[in-house]
């Protein structure tokens, strides 16, 4: 396997070939933001937050989906990246009910996010009825934002049963399931692994839900 | 293609049989394509069309920038009215290729719509007593066309040359793409050239949704036969087999002549073994982003996948493609009939001029010609405009008269952040209401957000938010920023442009 | 980050308790309930789970729990509570008594694929050891005991010979006789995206299954033909020069016998017999022989039949043909049903053999399980758990000890087997939960479950993994391999059979010490501490071992170290449909349940798979004029059973197909008292029936 020599926020590393810039930067210890990648699900290079520059490249590109090649010099934190990442986090924060997503809330205070700029939510995002059509799982979409690895983890990410679709557009969008059917009568094995890879708590084992719920 | 129909066809078939989808057309339609019904319902869900009801009647004014402009609030107010006296549902519909004869109506029961442009406010005012407006519009009056030119005439499409000969003259023509990314014509060609695939593709690129542009509209309309022409050019080029022609899916007469041109050009024997098909388009902007219309053929939500692999690598069913944009394909052809010399001694480029011009039109001028001549050629009276917007909805208001010597060639506007974009100028003279105009531009882009980046269905909402509050902060430019940077694709990224350029250069436009 | 809801009390990193894939699952702990099951990234599950591993474990919490030891003095008593040193003392005391009175035979001992390692090793330890029989089994004998008996003969080695993740490694997957998606769902997900990602999958079944639709090629065989199909696959890769010839040479024997039994198998032949198409068999064959690395899998639809040995034959034929073992992507792969099913026969749960397969019939096994158990042993076999059960009604057989074992919802032909248990002298039931064989008990002794107790299990493609407590065992419930340690004690003491105090552990770590110091060449360096660190699995020699994936990458475990080619006649079926039966009965599992359903029923799963639905196809619903959601009696020569039709083609015509895990709708009720003769695994999967109208109710027969 070929070494790619390539810098990343000035540390001189070896990524193998193949390897996407994520990767080669964790193994780095250089932490780049990431909301919706997920390695089993192949979810990747929606949230953008993993934006990095490249010397020399246009645009920045997702470092999740981007291949590290040799010659590379990559900075991961530039005065730019940061602040897109603010803002980011801060409409997200706005239009979604983040309180168990602990990843997105430390994300938040790096980036020192004030969601409260931005004025009001404007989506129905966080009125959204929580669901409740199966006896294993919850799903409440008001927590959700849309990573789609619930979806791509039912396709062809882990369990090839296609039971949930993706509907709407723009903010309006959401997970939901082929022809509104409950999850059952959608062809849904209820394997969880929905649940699993869920970084939202938007899909909750009911299990969790209510004995949460009998807490309060 | 793969040895089973595509989904959009099967969904389009029930809906004609039957004025509406029911769940049971999706499972068939999801059955027969061989898709999962959840792929099928995604599709269902993303496009527009899909979601009609025969029998349900609404009156749709259409939101263009020139009728933001000028009487928006008016013609609102009384189509209202229209509405309640009537009992039909009231709502906009985005530009539908007709800024030249702005305003416009379309008068839709379900998925069939009548238009009707342009329109008065006694127009509407009739409606209310059910009386439709006079003025039914079938296709682009093919007067539109304001000048003479080569894509005008209906040229009889030439011999291929060989492979090698049309890239090069390509290259030496310096063709470009014309969808607004001006990315050169040759190396797309060669690209998908040198691939090894047997199967491969051509898709002409004629889903022209953004708004201030017509001029695709107006060749598919008026001269179909030479976007074929160039389209069988480019397959023969790269070893195509098979081409496919994707047109705006509300463009109807547009589709119904594509056809009736692809027909007769199969009846010549012109297309060879060549498999051709015109194919009716999501009817959303995104769907002209190329990525994201090769999913919507693939029967998919039309969302912009990643990059790399690029469609020449792998394209619609992962073959090479080769995707370009209808004129671009048109030109194609014409390098062919007229040979690279003369055509570079042209430089042909349509434009669509409207708003406060005399003769709002397509007009074909030469590459590098001055702003004030090209809209001159229109009849605008200069010394009455105050600005124009470039582009399109994805692009910039220029000052006049600070810009009238801007060459209008592809670079040059590019030193000062603007583009030329697929060629609409849009004239504003003093006293329009260009906070108007771009609220329609942000709200154009917050609705053909597709959901799949962050940054663009999030930010585009904002951005449209802060237009209609008419905002001017700092904090703007963070926004401008996080779609511009972060955004997937050409959508998100362009969608802060116009509302940018305004607040850069019309400090006096009042909030 | 997992989103959650709740602070845990406590995260227990363990095993799940449902098939034999053996997932690897974080337990999320508060107030002793388990709230949350997370997928531990990394084999052999990789993040992934099923709905019974991840939604399944209400068991746990269940009322029937059994919590405190239970007596019946005597026949016709109730059961009544006592202390364990008093159920201890009454059972080693009536145990004693039957194996003084009437032998050791007279008694037997049933070990559970459920159960751990160390565990299994104890039981077939006090059957052995304590006893002095080598009537111990378990229930593997219903599922894989021929795919074992062919596997050994052939290779010296029954296990799957590649791993779980080499499954995108194969170029051509052949499935055969396993609902996958439903009774593996892991491997199931596995296999799908193997073939949506340029794997060719061959899937061999009667039903289209959720595999069969995802497959290449589907051969739709009619129940019991696979000898046949896979024969004449064989034998036309051989008339047509397609085999590794280089292979068979070197590494095989037997190959001209063989050749000689398929002779008459020609693609027609199979055709007419296994009713695919001659073009799909040629097409099969073509593939399969022509892959780089092939992988065949296969479950309870090749093995439940009384040719169960012949059709597992006809499979490794295919696969020795053609050079596909030794090498990744590639191997002879039987899915296991039960979690520990591996390392139940691995510790010698099985009537003929010591721990790591030694034959009892040897004579060097012997001498040396003698030594390290410090007591003489039996020279002959003890008798399989089905023949043993045969034997019962003739005097011969007792007492049996029960572990984790059902026989009433899991053996066949039950009403015959309720007999039995009525006829008993002793039984000893010990389980975690109340079952259908519970009311013939004598004593009861309540066990923990696998979230209650440590130890190993050894799931499909022979890794060891550590289990570990995420709860307290309610009530008195103790693990079971304590209870079988004072068992052990008790008997040993009684019937003077070795030593009484070899028989305490500390725990099951010392019981595993034991095991690897009596089976070094297999499991000497899977220690407890390496398997908190390491993913291991055998056979693992020393300390320095990773442990083998790949199996007869250069011999086999034979004597001459080539595998054995056999021939595997085809043979027509028992019992065949006729006028008064016109329809053939197919049992198995469906994906909400699990075997007798004690587990799976008992939990979240009941919720939606509540009642029993047998699948007939849309043509014999119409020729026999039931239809969907109807309530019917389905009935054989044997009983009838009432249960609701599901209309639809996954069945073929002809077939109907119904899950055994409804012990109020048992259709073990209807299966045959047949089996096969070399592994005596029961015939599961064909039965004449017919389905008749439920108007008239006349009762259980």
């Amino acid at each position: 396997m070929s070494r790619e020599p390539l810098v990343i926020d000035g540390y001189l590393l070896q990524a193998s070939s193949g390897e996407t810039i994520l990767d080669a930067a964790r193994r780095a210890g250089v932490e780049i933001p990431t909301l919706c990648q997920h390695e089993r699900s192949g979810t990747k290079g929606l949230c953008r937050l993993c934006l990095v520059e490249v010397e020399g490249w246009r645009r920045p590109v997702p470092a999740c989906a981007t291949e590290a090649i040799a010659g590379m010099v990559v900075h991961t934190e530039s005065e730019g990246l940061k602040r897109l990442r603010r803002v980011l986090l801060e409409l997200l924060a706005l239009e979604t009910n983040l309180e168990h997503d602990k990843k997105a809330q430390g994300l938040l205070a790096r980036y020192r996010a004030r969601p409260e700029r931005w004025g009001a939510p404007l989506a129905d995002r966080r009125e959204r009825e929580p669901l409740q059509d199966n006896p294993f799982f919850a799903r409440e979409y008001d927590k959700c934002y849309n990573c789609r690895r619930c979806l791509d983890a039912c396709a062809e990410g882990i369990q090839g049963v296609w039971a949930y679709s993706f509907v709407g557009r723009g903010n309006k969008a959401l997970p939901a399931t082929p022809l509104d059917l409950p999850m059952a009568e959608a062809g849904c094995v209820f394997c969880g692994n929905c649940v699993q890879v869920c970084p939202t708590g938007a899909l909750a084992p009911l299990e969790e839900v209510l004995l949460a719920e009998g807490e309060r | 293609m793969p040895d089973r129909p595509l989904l959009l066809p099967l969904l389009d078939a029930a809906l004609e049989r039957r004025g509406r989808l029911e769940p049971a057309d999706v499972e068939s339609a999801a059955r027969e394509a061989r898709l999962p019904l959840a792929q099928a319902w995604e599709a269902v869900n993303f496009y527009p069309r899909y979601s009609e009801q025969k029998g349900k009647v609404r009156f749709l004014l259409v939101d263009d920038p020139v009728a933001r402009a000028r009487d928006w609030r008016e013609l609102n107010n009384e189509l209202e009215a229209a509405g309640r006296a009537s009992g039909h549902e009231v709502a906009t519909v985005f530009s539908q290729g007709l800024e030249a004869l702005s305003p416009a109506l379309v008068v839709a029961d379900g998925a069939d719509w009548r238009v009707f442009a342009p329109i008065r406010m006694a127009d509407l005012r009739a409606l209310a007593l059910g009386k439709l407006p006079p003025q039914e519009l079938q296709a682009l009056p093919e007067r539109l066309a304001g000048n003479q030119g080569w894509l005008f005439e209906d040229t009889e499409p030439p011999d291929f040359p060989g492979a090698a000969a049309l890239i090069e003259a390509a290259r030496s023509a310096d063709l470009r793409g014309l969808g607004g990314a001006f990315y050169p014509v040759w190396r797309k060609l060669a690209a998908v050239r040198v691939q090894p695939e047997k199967e491969k593709y051509v898709i002409v690129n004629g889903d022209e949704s953004e708004p201030g542009n017509f001029k695709d509209r107006w060749l598919m309309e008026h001269n179909p036969r030479l976007v074929w022409a160039g389209a069988a050019l480019a397959a023969r080029a790269v070893g195509a087999t098979e081409v496919f022609f994707y047109v705006r899916g509300e463009y109807t007469a547009a589709l119904a002549r594509v056809e009736a041109a692809r027909e007769e050009l199969e009846a010549s024997g012109y297309f060879e073994e060549l498999a051709t098909h015109t194919f009716r388009g999501g009817g959303l902007y995104i769907c002209g982003e190329e990525s994201a219309l090769l999913e919507s053929i693939e029967g998919r939500r039309a969302e912009p996948r990643l990059k790399p692999p690029y469609p020449a690598e792998a394209g619609l069913f992962g073959k090479p493609t080769l995707v370009n944009n209808a004129e671009a394909l048109a030109h194609l052809a014409l390098l062919a009939a007229h040979g690279a010399a003369a055509y570079k001694r042209r430089k042909p480029k349509l434009f669509s001029i409207s708003g406060d011009v005399e003769r709002p039109g397509v007009y074909e001028l030469s590459l590098g010609t001055p702003l004030k001549s090209a809209l001159e050629s229109a009849g605008a009276d200069t010394n009455r405009l105050a600005a124009v917007l470039l582009g399109g909805a994805a692009g910039t208001f220029l000052k006049i008269p600070d810009a009238l010597d801007l060459p209008l060639d592809l670079s040059t506007p590019q030193l000062s952040g603007d583009s030329l974009g697929p060629g609409a100028l849009v004239a504003f003279e003093r006293g329009r209401d260009l906070w108007s105009v771009v609220e329609g531009i942000t709200a154009f882009f917050a609705s053909e957000s597709c959901g799949k980046c962050f940054p663009c269905s999030l930010g585009a909402p904002h951005l449209h938010a802060a237009a209609l509050r008419r905002e001017r902060g700092p904090i703007l430019d963070e926004l401008f920023l996080t779609l511009e940077a972060g955004s997937l694709c050409g959508l998100g990224q362009a969608a802060p442009w116009a509302l940018r350029s305004l607040l850069q250069r019309f400090e006096e436009v009042g909030s | 980050m997992i989103p959650l809801r709740l602070e845990p009390d406590r995260v227990v990193s363990t095993v799940c308790p449902y098939c034999g894939v053996g997932c690897r699952v974080d337990l999320y702990v508060k107030d002793e309930k388990i709230y949350r099951v997370m997928a531990r990234e990394g084999p052999p599950n990789y993040g992934a789970l099923c709905v019974k591993g991840r939604f399944g474990l209400g068991f746990l919490g269940h009322r029937e729990r059994l919590k405190q030891p239970l007596i019946r003095r005597r026949k016709g008593a109730q059961l009544e509570p006592v202390s364990w040193d008093e159920a201890l003392d009454f059972a080693a005391g009536r145990l004693s008594k039957i194996a003084r009175e009437h032998g050791p035979d007279a008694l037997y001992f049933v070990s559970s694929a459920k159960a751990s390692n160390e565990e299994n090793y104890l039981m077939q330890k006090l059957a052995r050891a304590a006893v002095g029989t080598h009537n111990v089994d378990h229930c593997a004998r219903l599922c894989h005991s021929s795919s074992t008996a062919a596997l050994s003969r052939s290779l010296g080695g029954a296990a799957m010979s590649n791993t779980i993740e080499e499954v995108g490694l194969a170029d051509v997957i052949l499935v055969v006789g396993s609902n996958t998606v439903e009774t593996h769902p892991v491997i199931g997900a596995m296999i799908k995206k193997a073939a949506a990602n340029g794997s060719f999958l061959i899937v061999a079944d009667p039903r289209r299954t959720g595999l069969a639709e995802a497959a290449q090629l589907w051969l739709r065989l009619k129940p019991g033909s696979d000898a046949v199909l896979f024969g004449a696959m064989a034998r036309h890769l051989v008339v047509s020069g397609r085999f590794d010839h280089p292979f068979v040479q070197k590494r095989v024997s037997g190959f001209r016998e063989w050749l000689a039994s398929v002779d008459g198998y020609t693609l027609d032949f199979a055709e007419r017999g296994s009713g695919v198409p001659a073009a799909k068999i040629r097409q099969a064959a073509e593939r399969y022989g022509a892959a780089r690395a092939a992988a065949i899998y296969w479950a309870m639809g090749v093995t439940q039949h009384s040719h169960g040995t012949e059709n597992v034959q006809s499979l490794i034929n295919l696969a020795l043909l053609t050079g596909q073992l030794g090498k990744p992507g590639s191997g002879l792969n039987p899915l296991r049903g039960q979690n520990n099913v591996q390392g139940a026969g691995d510790m010698g749960a099985l009537p003929d053999v010591y721990p790591g397969y030694q034959k009892v019939s040897e004579r060097r096994a012997r001498k040396r399980w003698a030594a390290l158990w410090h007591t003489r042993l039996p020279e002959g076999s003890g008798k399989t758990m089905t023949e043993a059960f045969e034997s019962v009604e003739r005097g011969a057989l007792r007492g049996v000890y029960l572990m984790g074992e059902d026989p009433v919802t899991s053996e066949p032909y039950q009403d015959h087997v309720r007999r039995i248990l009525d006829k008993l002298d002793f039984l000893v039931v010990q389980d975690i939960l109340k079952n259908e064989t519970f009311p013939y008990a004598d004593v009861v002794l309540p066990a923990a479950s696998f979230a209650e107790k440590h130890g190993t299990f050894t799931n499909s493609d022979r890794r060891v993994q550590r289990i570990r407590p995420a709860l307290r065992p309610p009530g008195n419930a103790k693990a079971d391999w304590w209870i079988l340690s004072e068992m052990g004690r008790r008997l040993s003491a009684r019937l003077e059979r070795g030593r009484p105090q070899s028989w305490r552990y500390s725990g099951p770590e010392e019981v595993w010490r034991e095991v690897r110091r009596a089976l070094p060449e297999m499991l000497g360096g899977v220690s407890y501490d390496r398997l908190e660190r390491e993913d291991l699995r055998w056979p693992c020699p020393n300390e320095n071992s990773p442990g083998v994936s790949i199996l007869f990458t250069k011999g086999f475990a034979t004597a001459d170290g080539k595998a054995r080619m056999l021939p595997a006649p085809w043979k027509p079926p028992d019992e065949t449909p006729d006028d008064a039966y016109p329809l053939v009965l197919s049992t198995g599992r469906v994906l909400y349940h699990w075997h007798g359903g004690t587990l799976s029923r008992r939990s979240e799963l009941e919720r939606v798979y509540p009642e029993m639905k047998v699948e007939v196809h849309p043509a014999d619903a119409a020729r026999y004029g039931v239809k969907d959601g109807e309530s019917v009696w389905v009935a054989s020569r044997r009983g009838r059973i009432q249960a609701t039709v599901w209309v639809t083609d996954r069945t073929p015509e002809g077939v109907v197909f119904a899950p055994f895990h409804f012990a109020e709708q048992p259709a073990n009720k209807l299966t045959l008292n047949a089996y096969d003769p070399t592994s005596k695994i029961p015939t599961y999967k064909y039965a004449a029936i017919r389905l008749e109208p439920l108007a008239e109710p006349t009762g259980e027969s």
